[in-house]
């Protein structure tokens, strides 16, 4: 028997999130790992310069904080979520417990780089 | 000229069988000859008990819905001729099976019901002449108004065979049908389905459902268009005290 | 109705790799794997600027060890698949009109592809 009075669902919370994490994850996620997750370690490969004075300057600044924050929280809001409904896709059934772990995980992220952020500034 | 084909099809007799096997049939084929027609062949030629259904013949009555090679397909508009090596029917997943390939729709069924596919709160009286629409207006759900009822989506929907409580893409879809019609006024008593866990936020866009749609209805657009709606839906209750 | 004995199929948790159209549906889920190892050492990284440029100096290190490289170049064809996904996606979840018309789907594609293009190139001619 199907419920026909269901309980309003908090998803629009966690789809928005999920749903601007996507958009970053596509548009500004592949030039963010090119850059510091293979050419900073690859030193560059004489293309770019990424040098600690560079980037503290850069996420010490207004728009480079912000820009800091968003590349950890929003790409973090968007992987959590699809772990939540994955972890249900692969039949492991872990509740709100599990739910709520998920974008607790997310929020961790978004706190840490808002301090470390701030930090620097 | 026909030529022998193997069609191999899930059999199960609730009366004697634990559970379903596959048998292998050899049927005359060419280019002519629909899965339908394989199927009406065995029945006739080779074992009169098996269980299937159909009616139309013409992708319209939504019965014949089966998988072929694991694909929910309608049996009357897929072609042997595609298989050159052979085909596995069996009956359409996520359903329970009643009979060979017939399956239990009642789930489905219950679905389209549950969403109150027809117009509501529009007091026009017969006198009152037609209801006339404009193209704009038609547009808007036309597209989601092609449904056939055939349950291929279902077939197709993961979250519907791992959450037998969603309410799944053609009820969804036939949900924001109404949504965008004009002349209804009953998306509120739809919404509360569709706000649910199991309404559209049972979906993870798989998007294999409008791949199998016979009828290129895109239940997948219809059920994530119907998230932006409940999103606004939430938003507008939040705001409101 | 005494004869009836509905067979329900059990559904295994192995069930997107039963056919390759949901296997892909599976490796779109699994493009957050390598995104969250990226943007936890990321997020790491970001600890170590604010401890000082030895610390810095040592994420740099780490970073560039083999197993690290492999997880980000994962990370790197992860966010393109998923990209790929999501701007198809895209047209069915907020189908854009201009005027009467709706604008076509690969024309949606076409222009997210080229946003991607044009801010990649504009960071890399800031950096």
């Amino acid at each position: 028997m199907l419920n026909y009075s269901p309980k309003r669902s908090d998803e629009p919370i966690w789809w928005s999130l999920f749903g601007a994490g996507g958009v970053w994850f596509a548009i500004v996620t592949p030039i963010t790992v090119l850059l510091m997750g293979l050419l900073l370690p690859l030193n560059g490969l004489g293309l770019v310069d990424l040098n600690y004075d560079k980037l503290s300057a850069f996420v010490a600044s207004p728009v480079g904080a912000i820009f800091t924050v968003l590349t950890i929280a929003l790409p973090m809001w968007h992987a959590m979520h699809r772990v939540h409904h994955g972890l249900h896709d692969l039949k492991f059934h872990v509740g709100a417990v599990g739910k709520y772990l998920c974008y607790f995980v997310a929020l961790v992220f978004t706190v840490l780089s808002v301090i470390w952020v701030l930090d620097l500034m | 000229m026909d030529k022998l084909q193997t069609v191999n099809v899930l059999r199960y007799d609730p009366a004697k069988d634990d559970e379903p096997y596959l048998e292998a049939f050899k049927v005359p084929a060419n280019d002519t000859t629909s899965v339908q027609d394989a199927l009406a062949y065995i029945k006739d030629n080779l074992d009169k008990s098996l269980s299937y259904r159909w009616s139309c013949r013409m992708a319209i009555c939504g019965s014949c819905g089966v998988m072929v090679n694991k694909v929910p397909k309608l049996a009357c508009k897929t072609f042997l001729r595609d298989y050159p090596q052979g085909m596995t029917l069996e009956p359409l997943s996520n359903f329970a099976i009643e009979k060979d390939l017939v399956v239990d729709k009642s789930p489905f069924l219950e679905r389209l019901e549950a969403i109150k596919p027809y117009i509501i709160g529009n007091d026009r009286k017969p006198e009152d002449g037609t209801n006339l629409q404009t193209p704009a207006q038609m547009a808007k759900y036309k597209q989601f108004a092609g449904c056939i009822n055939c349950g291929l989506c279902y077939a197709a929907c993961p979250q519907f065979g791992l959450n037998p409580e969603f309410i799944g893409p053609a009820a969804l879809t036939l949900a924001h049908r109404y949504n965008l019609d004009n002349r209804d006024h009953g998306k509120k008593e739809r919404m509360k389905l569709i706000n649910g866990d199991n309404g559209a936020w049972g979906c993870t866009f798989v998007g294999y459902c409008s791949e199998v749609c016979p009828k290129h209805v895109d239940p997948a657009a219809a059920v994530n268009q119907s998230k932006v709606e409940s999103t606004k839906d939430f938003l507008i209750a939040m705001l409101k005290p | 109705m005494q004869n009836r004995k509905p067979y329900v199929r059990p559904i295994h948790r192995t069930w997107w790799a039963e056919t390759s159209r949901f296997s892909f549906y599976m490796v779109r889920e699994l493009t957050i794997i390598p995104l969250i190892l990226f943007t936890l050492n990321l997020l790491v990284g970001l600890y170590s600027l604010t401890s000082g440029k030895a610390a810095w100096e040592s994420w740099v290190a780490f970073s560039a060890s083999p197993v690290v490289l492999v997880v980000n170049l994962l990370a790197l064809a992860g966010a393109l698949y998923h990209a790929k996904t999501f701007f198809s996606m895209m047209p069915q979840v907020m189908p854009i009109k201009v005027g009467q018309k709706t604008v076509s789907k690969g024309i949606v594609v076409a222009v997210q592809w080229l946003v991607v293009l044009a801010f990649s190139t504009v960071v890399m001619l800031l950096v």
